[in-house]
Protein backbone atom coordinates (compact mmCIF):
# COMPACT_ATOMS: atom_id res chain seq x y z
CA UNK A 1 0.00 0.00 0.00
CA UNK A 2 2.44 2.30 0.35
CA UNK A 3 4.43 1.98 -2.56
CA UNK A 4 0.89 2.68 -4.28
CA UNK A 5 0.81 5.49 -2.43
CA UNK A 6 4.41 6.49 -2.93
CA UNK A 7 3.72 5.91 -7.30
CA UNK A 8 0.67 8.21 -7.00
CA UNK A 9 2.66 10.81 -5.25
CA UNK A 10 5.56 10.68 -8.14
CA UNK A 11 3.00 10.74 -10.69
CA UNK A 12 0.80 13.32 -9.58
CA UNK A 13 3.86 15.78 -9.23
CA UNK A 14 5.15 14.83 -12.25
CA UNK A 15 1.99 15.81 -14.03
CA UNK A 16 1.67 18.81 -12.07
CA UNK A 17 5.20 20.21 -12.95
CA UNK A 18 4.45 19.18 -16.77
CA UNK A 19 1.30 21.27 -16.30
CA UNK A 20 3.34 24.10 -14.99
CA UNK A 21 5.77 23.84 -17.20
CA UNK A 22 3.79 24.31 -20.24
CA UNK A 23 1.88 26.66 -19.13
CA UNK A 24 4.68 29.08 -18.54
CA UNK A 25 6.62 27.73 -21.66
CA UNK A 26 3.03 28.76 -23.77
CA UNK A 27 3.32 32.38 -22.08
CA UNK A 28 6.58 33.42 -22.68
CA UNK A 29 7.83 32.07 -25.94
CA UNK A 30 11.00 31.47 -25.06
CA UNK A 31 12.95 30.13 -22.17
CA UNK A 32 16.02 27.98 -20.57
CA UNK A 33 14.46 24.74 -21.47
CA UNK A 34 13.92 26.06 -25.41
CA UNK A 35 17.51 27.30 -25.13
CA UNK A 36 19.04 23.99 -24.18
CA UNK A 37 17.22 21.74 -26.38
CA UNK A 38 17.97 24.34 -29.34
CA UNK A 39 21.92 23.91 -28.16
CA UNK A 40 21.14 20.12 -28.24
CA UNK A 41 19.63 19.52 -31.27
CA UNK A 42 21.00 21.86 -33.30
CA UNK A 43 23.95 19.77 -34.99
CA UNK A 44 21.41 17.17 -35.56
CA UNK A 45 19.27 19.46 -36.96
CA UNK A 46 22.04 21.30 -39.70
CA UNK A 47 22.87 17.23 -40.50
CA UNK A 48 19.03 16.19 -41.14
CA UNK A 49 18.91 19.97 -43.11
CA UNK A 50 21.62 18.88 -45.28
CA UNK A 51 20.30 15.51 -46.45
CA UNK A 52 16.85 17.04 -46.96
CA UNK A 53 18.28 19.83 -48.95
CA UNK A 54 20.29 16.67 -51.37
CA UNK A 55 17.14 15.28 -51.14
CA UNK A 56 15.32 18.47 -52.15
CA UNK A 57 17.82 19.11 -54.53
CA UNK A 58 16.70 15.90 -56.62
CA UNK A 59 20.42 13.96 -56.44
CA UNK A 60 20.19 10.28 -56.64
CA UNK A 61 22.66 8.02 -55.56
CA UNK A 62 23.71 7.36 -58.83
CA UNK A 63 24.37 11.51 -59.20
CA UNK A 64 26.67 11.60 -55.61
CA UNK A 65 28.55 8.44 -57.14
CA UNK A 66 29.41 9.87 -60.25
CA UNK A 67 30.47 13.15 -58.23
CA UNK A 68 32.32 11.27 -55.86
CA UNK A 69 34.36 9.92 -58.70
CA UNK A 70 34.70 13.19 -60.05
CA UNK A 71 36.26 14.63 -57.26
CA UNK A 72 38.87 11.32 -56.90
CA UNK A 73 39.84 12.33 -60.52
CA UNK A 74 40.66 15.30 -59.52
CA UNK A 75 42.21 14.14 -56.66
CA UNK A 76 44.55 11.96 -58.90
CA UNK A 77 45.15 15.05 -61.20
CA UNK A 78 46.17 17.37 -58.22
CA UNK A 79 48.42 14.55 -56.56
CA UNK A 80 50.46 13.90 -59.93
CA UNK A 81 50.90 18.07 -60.36
CA UNK A 82 52.33 17.70 -56.97
CA UNK A 83 54.78 14.82 -58.23
CA UNK A 84 55.37 17.20 -61.04
CA UNK A 85 56.40 19.71 -59.13
CA UNK A 86 58.70 17.37 -56.99
CA UNK A 87 60.13 16.69 -60.42
CA UNK A 88 60.58 20.18 -61.76
CA UNK A 89 61.44 21.82 -58.44
CA UNK A 90 64.61 18.92 -58.31
CA UNK A 91 65.47 19.30 -62.25
CA UNK A 92 65.53 23.39 -61.70
CA UNK A 93 67.96 22.44 -58.63
CA UNK A 94 70.28 20.56 -60.77
CA UNK A 95 69.82 23.13 -63.98
CA UNK A 96 70.53 26.04 -61.07
CA UNK A 97 73.48 23.90 -59.65
CA UNK A 98 74.99 22.97 -63.65
CA UNK A 99 74.28 27.17 -64.99
CA UNK A 100 77.33 27.93 -64.99
CA UNK A 101 78.52 25.07 -67.60
CA UNK A 102 75.46 26.77 -70.47
CA UNK A 103 76.73 30.52 -68.92
CA UNK A 104 80.35 29.72 -70.20
CA UNK A 105 79.33 27.60 -73.07
CA UNK A 106 76.55 28.08 -74.96
CA UNK A 107 76.75 26.38 -77.83
CA UNK A 108 76.12 23.25 -75.52
CA UNK A 109 73.21 21.57 -75.65
CA UNK A 110 73.05 19.61 -72.22
CA UNK A 111 70.54 17.14 -70.19
CA UNK A 112 71.00 16.68 -66.57
CA UNK A 113 70.42 13.38 -65.38
CA UNK A 114 70.53 11.47 -61.94
CA UNK A 115 72.48 8.65 -61.68
CA UNK A 116 69.97 6.02 -60.56
CA UNK A 117 72.01 2.74 -60.55
CA UNK A 118 75.61 1.84 -59.82
CA UNK A 119 76.73 -1.97 -61.23
CA UNK A 120 78.36 -3.64 -58.19
CA UNK A 121 80.00 -6.11 -60.82
CA UNK A 122 82.00 -3.17 -62.96
CA UNK A 123 85.28 -2.80 -61.89
CA UNK A 124 85.29 1.13 -62.72
CA UNK A 125 82.68 2.40 -61.30
CA UNK A 126 80.47 3.11 -64.17
CA UNK A 127 76.79 3.83 -63.41
CA UNK A 128 73.32 4.09 -65.14
CA UNK A 129 71.27 7.50 -65.86
CA UNK A 130 67.59 8.30 -65.62
CA UNK A 131 67.99 9.51 -69.30
CA UNK A 132 68.09 7.89 -72.28
CA UNK A 133 67.22 8.13 -75.97
CA UNK A 134 64.36 9.89 -75.43
CA UNK A 135 66.30 13.02 -73.87
CA UNK A 136 68.22 13.19 -76.97
CA UNK A 137 70.82 10.57 -75.58
CA UNK A 138 73.17 9.16 -77.92
CA UNK A 139 75.80 6.91 -77.55
CA UNK A 140 79.39 8.44 -76.98
CA UNK A 141 78.16 11.94 -75.57
CA UNK A 142 80.10 13.50 -73.35
CA UNK A 143 79.35 13.47 -69.54
CA UNK A 144 80.06 15.80 -67.05
CA UNK A 145 79.86 17.52 -63.79
CA UNK A 146 80.60 21.21 -63.08
CA UNK A 147 84.40 20.10 -61.94
CA UNK A 148 84.76 18.69 -65.47
CA UNK A 149 84.80 15.59 -67.57
CA UNK A 150 83.74 12.06 -65.92
CA UNK A 151 82.84 9.64 -68.90
CA UNK A 152 81.29 9.20 -71.92
CA UNK A 153 77.26 7.23 -72.60
CA UNK A 154 78.66 3.87 -73.85
CA UNK A 155 75.07 2.50 -73.78
CA UNK A 156 71.20 3.76 -74.43
CA UNK A 157 68.28 2.44 -73.91
CA UNK A 158 65.18 4.69 -74.44
CA UNK A 159 64.59 5.48 -70.89
CA UNK A 160 68.13 5.32 -69.28
CA UNK A 161 71.71 5.17 -70.08
CA UNK A 162 75.12 3.86 -69.29
CA UNK A 163 78.27 5.71 -68.79
CA UNK A 164 81.81 4.37 -68.55
CA UNK A 165 84.11 6.49 -66.82
CA UNK A 166 87.39 7.96 -67.52
CA UNK A 167 88.54 5.45 -64.68
CA UNK A 168 87.92 2.29 -67.24
CA UNK A 169 90.75 1.69 -69.33
CA UNK A 170 88.55 1.61 -72.43
CA UNK A 171 88.60 5.74 -72.05
CA UNK A 172 90.54 7.00 -75.08
CA UNK A 173 90.53 10.94 -74.37
CA UNK A 174 92.64 13.53 -76.34
CA UNK A 175 93.91 15.39 -72.91
CA UNK A 176 96.97 18.17 -72.70
CA UNK A 177 98.23 20.31 -69.97
CA UNK A 178 97.02 23.37 -69.77
CA UNK A 179 99.91 25.22 -68.79
CA UNK A 180 102.97 23.66 -70.51
CA UNK A 181 99.95 22.34 -73.71
CA UNK A 182 101.88 18.89 -73.18
CA UNK A 183 99.64 16.32 -74.69
CA UNK A 184 98.13 12.94 -74.42
CA UNK A 185 96.19 10.21 -73.82
CA UNK A 186 93.69 10.36 -70.49
CA UNK A 187 93.27 6.48 -69.61
CA UNK A 188 92.26 4.45 -66.88
CA UNK A 189 94.48 2.13 -65.35
CA UNK A 190 93.96 -0.80 -62.85
CA UNK A 191 96.63 0.81 -61.01
CA UNK A 192 95.07 3.53 -60.10
CA UNK A 193 91.35 3.47 -60.48
CA UNK A 194 90.81 2.46 -56.92
CA UNK A 195 92.21 5.81 -56.09
CA UNK A 196 89.41 6.93 -58.37
CA UNK A 197 92.48 7.73 -60.31
CA UNK A 198 93.35 7.97 -64.07
CA UNK A 199 96.74 8.47 -66.42
CA UNK A 200 97.82 10.72 -68.89
CA UNK A 201 99.56 8.35 -71.19
CA UNK A 202 101.80 8.72 -74.42
CA UNK A 203 103.22 11.81 -73.42
CA UNK A 204 106.38 12.56 -74.99
CA UNK A 205 109.98 11.78 -73.18
CA UNK A 206 110.90 15.58 -72.78
CA UNK A 207 107.21 16.73 -71.47
CA UNK A 208 107.24 19.60 -69.06
CA UNK A 209 104.40 18.61 -67.08
CA UNK A 210 104.79 19.04 -63.58
CA UNK A 211 102.46 18.07 -60.21
CA UNK A 212 99.41 19.87 -59.80
CA UNK A 213 99.10 21.18 -63.41
CA UNK A 214 95.63 20.94 -64.65
CA UNK A 215 95.00 18.65 -67.58
CA UNK A 216 92.18 19.71 -70.27
CA UNK A 217 90.43 18.15 -73.44
CA UNK A 218 92.18 18.94 -76.41
CA UNK A 219 88.89 18.40 -78.54
CA UNK A 220 90.60 16.45 -81.25
CA UNK A 221 88.59 14.16 -83.05
CA UNK A 222 84.76 16.11 -82.43
CA UNK A 223 84.12 13.93 -79.39
CA UNK A 224 84.90 15.88 -76.45
CA UNK A 225 84.75 19.62 -76.47
CA UNK A 226 87.67 21.51 -76.01
CA UNK A 227 88.82 22.49 -72.85
CA UNK A 228 86.75 20.25 -70.43
CA UNK A 229 88.86 20.20 -67.43
CA UNK A 230 89.77 16.78 -66.75
CA UNK A 231 91.77 16.41 -63.42
CA UNK A 232 94.78 17.58 -61.89
CA UNK A 233 98.46 15.63 -62.48
CA UNK A 234 99.60 14.30 -58.90
CA UNK A 235 102.24 12.21 -59.80
CA UNK A 236 104.47 11.32 -62.59
CA UNK A 237 105.92 7.69 -63.12
CA UNK A 238 107.26 5.17 -65.97
CA UNK A 239 106.21 2.02 -67.17
CA UNK A 240 107.80 -0.38 -65.89
CA UNK A 241 108.34 -2.63 -68.99
CA UNK A 242 109.11 0.13 -71.77
CA UNK A 243 110.00 3.32 -69.62
CA UNK A 244 107.43 5.58 -71.39
CA UNK A 245 106.40 8.24 -69.17
CA UNK A 246 102.54 8.95 -67.90
CA UNK A 247 101.19 11.61 -65.89
CA UNK A 248 98.73 10.64 -63.16
CA UNK A 249 95.87 12.34 -63.04
CA UNK A 250 92.95 13.13 -59.90
CA UNK A 251 89.60 14.76 -60.97
CA UNK A 252 88.25 17.18 -59.07
CA UNK A 253 85.03 14.79 -57.58
CA UNK A 254 85.46 11.63 -56.51
CA UNK A 255 84.11 9.71 -60.12
CA UNK A 256 83.19 6.92 -57.32
CA UNK A 257 80.13 8.86 -55.65
CA UNK A 258 78.79 11.30 -57.74
CA UNK A 259 75.40 11.41 -58.00
CA UNK A 260 74.21 13.48 -60.52
CA UNK A 261 76.19 14.53 -63.78
CA UNK A 262 75.24 16.73 -67.36
CA UNK A 263 75.38 15.11 -70.83
CA UNK A 264 76.30 17.27 -73.47
CA UNK A 265 73.86 15.79 -76.41
CA UNK A 266 75.04 18.82 -78.94
CA UNK A 267 78.13 21.33 -79.17
CA UNK A 268 79.70 23.50 -81.78
CA UNK A 269 82.04 21.24 -83.44
CA UNK A 270 80.91 17.99 -82.36
CA UNK A 271 81.65 15.16 -84.62
CA UNK A 272 84.31 17.42 -86.70
CA UNK A 273 88.13 16.32 -86.80
CA UNK A 274 90.64 18.89 -86.33
CA UNK A 275 94.34 19.30 -85.84
CA UNK A 276 96.13 18.22 -82.72
CA UNK A 277 96.78 21.69 -80.80
CA UNK A 278 100.64 20.24 -80.08
CA UNK A 279 101.81 17.31 -82.58
CA UNK A 280 102.30 14.38 -80.00
CA UNK A 281 98.55 13.05 -79.83
CA UNK A 282 96.72 13.46 -83.17
CA UNK A 283 93.01 11.35 -82.31
CA UNK A 284 90.95 9.96 -79.78
CA UNK A 285 89.75 6.88 -79.97
CA UNK A 286 89.07 4.89 -82.93
CA UNK A 287 85.82 3.84 -81.13
CA UNK A 288 84.50 7.40 -80.47
CA UNK A 289 84.70 8.93 -84.15
CA UNK A 290 82.36 11.13 -85.83
CA UNK A 291 81.24 7.86 -88.22
CA UNK A 292 80.19 5.59 -85.07
CA UNK A 293 78.32 8.82 -83.49
CA UNK A 294 76.34 8.92 -86.79
CA UNK A 295 75.58 5.30 -86.77
CA UNK A 296 74.76 4.93 -83.50
CA UNK A 297 72.05 7.55 -82.79
CA UNK A 298 69.89 7.72 -85.74
CA UNK A 299 66.78 8.37 -83.51
CA UNK A 300 68.34 11.95 -82.88
CA UNK B 1 47.12 -21.03 -55.22
CA UNK B 2 49.48 -23.37 -52.54
CA UNK B 3 52.24 -22.24 -50.20
CA UNK B 4 54.57 -23.36 -52.85
CA UNK B 5 53.70 -20.43 -55.39
CA UNK B 6 52.84 -17.99 -52.68
CA UNK B 7 57.09 -19.16 -51.63
CA UNK B 8 57.95 -18.61 -55.14
CA UNK B 9 56.33 -14.93 -55.52
CA UNK B 10 58.24 -14.31 -52.53
CA UNK B 11 61.74 -15.37 -53.78
CA UNK B 12 61.11 -13.12 -57.17
CA UNK B 13 60.46 -10.19 -54.45
CA UNK B 14 63.28 -11.00 -52.67
CA UNK B 15 65.37 -10.83 -55.95
CA UNK B 16 64.02 -7.72 -57.03
CA UNK B 17 64.54 -5.78 -53.85
CA UNK B 18 68.16 -7.55 -53.70
CA UNK B 19 68.62 -6.56 -57.01
CA UNK B 20 67.27 -2.85 -55.94
CA UNK B 21 69.49 -2.60 -52.80
CA UNK B 22 73.03 -3.61 -54.24
CA UNK B 23 72.63 -1.27 -57.20
CA UNK B 24 71.60 1.90 -55.50
CA UNK B 25 73.94 4.49 -55.18
CA UNK B 26 75.98 4.96 -51.87
CA UNK B 27 73.36 2.44 -49.83
CA UNK B 28 75.34 -0.56 -49.02
CA UNK B 29 78.76 -0.14 -47.41
CA UNK B 30 81.72 -0.38 -50.01
CA UNK B 31 84.94 -3.22 -48.83
CA UNK B 32 87.85 -2.04 -50.23
CA UNK B 33 85.78 0.21 -52.75
CA UNK B 34 83.86 -2.72 -54.59
CA UNK B 35 80.05 -3.65 -53.37
CA UNK B 36 78.66 -7.53 -53.31
CA UNK B 37 76.51 -9.40 -55.74
CA UNK B 38 73.73 -9.67 -53.73
CA UNK B 39 71.92 -12.17 -56.51
CA UNK B 40 74.71 -14.96 -56.33
CA UNK B 41 73.82 -15.99 -52.69
CA UNK B 42 70.26 -15.41 -53.25
CA UNK B 43 70.12 -18.33 -56.25
CA UNK B 44 72.09 -20.46 -53.79
CA UNK B 45 70.26 -20.09 -50.47
CA UNK B 46 66.88 -20.45 -52.45
CA UNK B 47 68.12 -23.35 -54.43
CA UNK B 48 68.80 -25.26 -50.66
CA UNK B 49 64.68 -25.41 -50.22
CA UNK B 50 63.75 -25.98 -53.97
CA UNK B 51 63.32 -28.93 -56.41
CA UNK B 52 66.04 -28.60 -59.21
CA UNK B 53 64.46 -27.05 -61.88
CA UNK B 54 63.11 -24.13 -60.13
CA UNK B 55 66.19 -23.90 -58.88
CA UNK B 56 68.29 -24.08 -62.44
CA UNK B 57 65.33 -21.55 -63.11
CA UNK B 58 65.97 -19.43 -60.72
CA UNK B 59 69.63 -19.59 -61.09
CA UNK B 60 69.26 -18.73 -64.67
CA UNK B 61 67.19 -15.86 -63.51
CA UNK B 62 69.52 -14.47 -61.08
CA UNK B 63 72.55 -14.83 -63.89
CA UNK B 64 70.46 -13.00 -66.86
CA UNK B 65 69.88 -10.03 -64.40
CA UNK B 66 73.95 -9.50 -63.58
CA UNK B 67 74.68 -9.92 -67.10
CA UNK B 68 72.23 -7.92 -68.48
CA UNK B 69 73.06 -4.94 -65.52
CA UNK B 70 76.42 -5.16 -65.97
CA UNK B 71 76.34 -4.92 -69.70
CA UNK B 72 78.39 -7.99 -70.36
CA UNK B 73 77.28 -11.36 -72.27
CA UNK B 74 73.88 -12.16 -71.90
CA UNK B 75 73.97 -15.70 -70.38
CA UNK B 76 77.66 -15.94 -69.13
CA UNK B 77 76.08 -15.27 -65.48
CA UNK B 78 73.52 -17.28 -65.85
CA UNK B 79 75.18 -20.91 -67.33
CA UNK B 80 77.25 -21.14 -64.08
CA UNK B 81 74.88 -19.86 -61.13
CA UNK B 82 72.01 -21.92 -62.94
CA UNK B 83 74.25 -25.21 -62.97
CA UNK B 84 74.92 -24.74 -59.58
CA UNK B 85 71.83 -24.07 -58.42
CA UNK B 86 70.75 -27.35 -60.06
CA UNK B 87 73.11 -29.79 -58.51
CA UNK B 88 73.03 -28.29 -55.00
CA UNK B 89 68.92 -29.01 -55.29
CA UNK B 90 69.67 -32.25 -56.59
CA UNK B 91 72.25 -33.13 -54.43
CA UNK B 92 70.86 -31.84 -51.39
CA UNK B 93 67.96 -34.38 -51.87
CA UNK B 94 69.93 -37.68 -52.60
CA UNK B 95 73.12 -36.95 -50.30
CA UNK B 96 73.65 -34.03 -48.66
CA UNK B 97 72.29 -32.67 -45.41
CA UNK B 98 70.53 -28.85 -45.80
CA UNK B 99 72.36 -26.12 -43.59
CA UNK B 100 73.85 -22.98 -43.75
CA UNK B 101 77.69 -24.85 -43.87
CA UNK B 102 76.86 -26.51 -47.46
CA UNK B 103 74.92 -23.04 -48.70
CA UNK B 104 78.03 -21.64 -47.92
CA UNK B 105 80.44 -23.73 -49.67
CA UNK B 106 77.97 -23.53 -52.75
CA UNK B 107 77.92 -20.00 -52.32
CA UNK B 108 81.81 -20.02 -52.08
CA UNK B 109 81.78 -22.43 -55.39
CA UNK B 110 79.57 -20.24 -57.27
CA UNK B 111 81.21 -16.74 -56.67
CA UNK B 112 84.61 -18.02 -57.34
CA UNK B 113 83.61 -19.36 -61.12
CA UNK B 114 81.49 -16.18 -61.27
CA UNK B 115 83.85 -13.55 -60.63
CA UNK B 116 86.65 -15.97 -61.06
CA UNK B 117 85.74 -16.43 -64.99
CA UNK B 118 84.97 -12.72 -65.40
CA UNK B 119 88.24 -11.80 -64.47
CA UNK B 120 89.72 -14.33 -66.43
CA UNK B 121 87.30 -13.29 -69.88
CA UNK B 122 87.47 -9.78 -69.05
CA UNK B 123 91.04 -8.98 -67.44
CA UNK B 124 93.50 -11.69 -68.00
CA UNK B 125 92.63 -12.44 -71.76
CA UNK B 126 92.04 -8.63 -72.89
CA UNK B 127 95.55 -8.25 -70.72
CA UNK B 128 95.06 -4.92 -68.62
CA UNK B 129 97.55 -3.22 -67.32
CA UNK B 130 97.70 -3.66 -63.86
CA UNK B 131 95.32 -7.12 -63.70
CA UNK B 132 97.11 -8.13 -60.54
CA UNK B 133 95.95 -5.30 -58.90
CA UNK B 134 92.77 -5.37 -60.16
CA UNK B 135 92.16 -9.46 -58.80
CA UNK B 136 93.39 -8.26 -55.30
CA UNK B 137 92.13 -5.42 -55.06
CA UNK B 138 88.34 -5.74 -56.82
CA UNK B 139 88.01 -8.94 -57.88
CA UNK B 140 88.80 -11.07 -54.44
CA UNK B 141 87.23 -8.40 -52.04
CA UNK B 142 84.15 -8.85 -54.28
CA UNK B 143 84.33 -12.32 -53.86
CA UNK B 144 84.95 -12.28 -49.55
CA UNK B 145 82.12 -9.09 -49.65
CA UNK B 146 79.86 -11.72 -51.35
CA UNK B 147 80.49 -14.74 -49.68
CA UNK B 148 79.86 -12.49 -46.60
CA UNK B 149 76.47 -11.55 -47.07
CA UNK B 150 75.37 -15.17 -47.42
CA UNK B 151 74.32 -15.96 -44.26
CA UNK B 152 72.12 -13.12 -44.02
CA UNK B 153 70.61 -14.17 -47.24
CA UNK B 154 70.11 -17.76 -46.00
CA UNK B 155 68.12 -16.86 -43.36
CA UNK B 156 66.02 -14.30 -44.68
CA UNK B 157 65.64 -16.82 -47.43
CA UNK B 158 64.68 -19.33 -45.29
CA UNK B 159 61.80 -17.44 -43.45
CA UNK B 160 60.43 -16.73 -46.45
CA UNK B 161 60.72 -21.12 -47.09
CA UNK B 162 59.45 -21.52 -43.82
CA UNK B 163 56.07 -19.34 -43.53
CA UNK B 164 54.32 -21.67 -46.01
CA UNK B 165 55.42 -24.92 -45.40
CA UNK B 166 55.20 -25.27 -41.47
CA UNK B 167 51.63 -25.00 -41.68
CA UNK B 168 51.09 -27.83 -44.09
CA UNK B 169 53.13 -29.97 -41.47
CA UNK B 170 51.50 -28.98 -38.34
CA UNK B 171 48.21 -29.85 -40.12
CA UNK B 172 49.27 -33.26 -40.91
CA UNK B 173 50.43 -33.94 -37.35
CA UNK B 174 47.29 -32.72 -35.80
CA UNK B 175 45.09 -35.08 -38.29
CA UNK B 176 47.51 -38.26 -37.32
CA UNK B 177 46.85 -37.21 -33.88
CA UNK B 178 43.09 -36.99 -33.57
CA UNK B 179 42.34 -40.36 -35.21
CA UNK B 180 42.29 -43.00 -31.71
CA UNK B 181 44.26 -45.85 -31.96
CA UNK B 182 40.51 -48.47 -31.75
CA UNK B 183 39.25 -46.46 -34.55
CA UNK B 184 42.06 -47.27 -36.78
CA UNK B 185 42.03 -50.19 -39.30
CA UNK B 186 44.20 -53.43 -38.84
CA UNK B 187 46.38 -52.31 -41.94
CA UNK B 188 46.68 -48.76 -40.53
CA UNK B 189 47.82 -50.25 -36.99
CA UNK B 190 50.30 -52.43 -38.49
CA UNK B 191 51.52 -50.03 -40.93
CA UNK B 192 51.93 -47.41 -37.30
CA UNK B 193 53.97 -50.18 -35.58
CA UNK B 194 56.19 -50.66 -38.28
CA UNK B 195 56.65 -47.13 -38.43
CA UNK B 196 55.91 -45.07 -34.93
CA UNK B 197 56.76 -41.68 -36.70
Amino acid sequence: MKKQDHAKKILTTTFIVLIVTAAVTAAAGKNIFTDMYSAFMKPFQQTAAAVMEDRYMGRSKEELESENAELHAEVDELLKRVIDYDDIKKENELLRKYYGIKDDHPDYKVAVADIIRRDPNDDFYGFTIDKGSRDDIRKNDPVIINSGLVGWVSEVSVTTAKVTTLLSPEAKVGAMDMKTHDSGIATGSANYCSDGQFILSVISADNKIKEGDIVVTTGVGGVYPPGLVVGKVTKLDYNVFDTTPYAVIKPYDDLRSISDVVVITDFEGQGVIEEAPDTDVNSDSDKKNNTDKDTEGSDK
Amino acid sequence: MTGKYYRRVLYIAELALLFLIEGTPNLLPAFYTVKPLLLVPLAVSAAAFETPYFSLFFGVLCGLIIDSASGGVMGFTSIIIGFICYYESEWNKKYLKNNIYFVLLYCAAAAVCVVGLKFFVFCFIRQYDGADVLLREHYLMRLLYTWACTPIIYVVTLMVSRSFTKEKRRIKVKKRKHVPHSQRSSASRRRAKRNPL
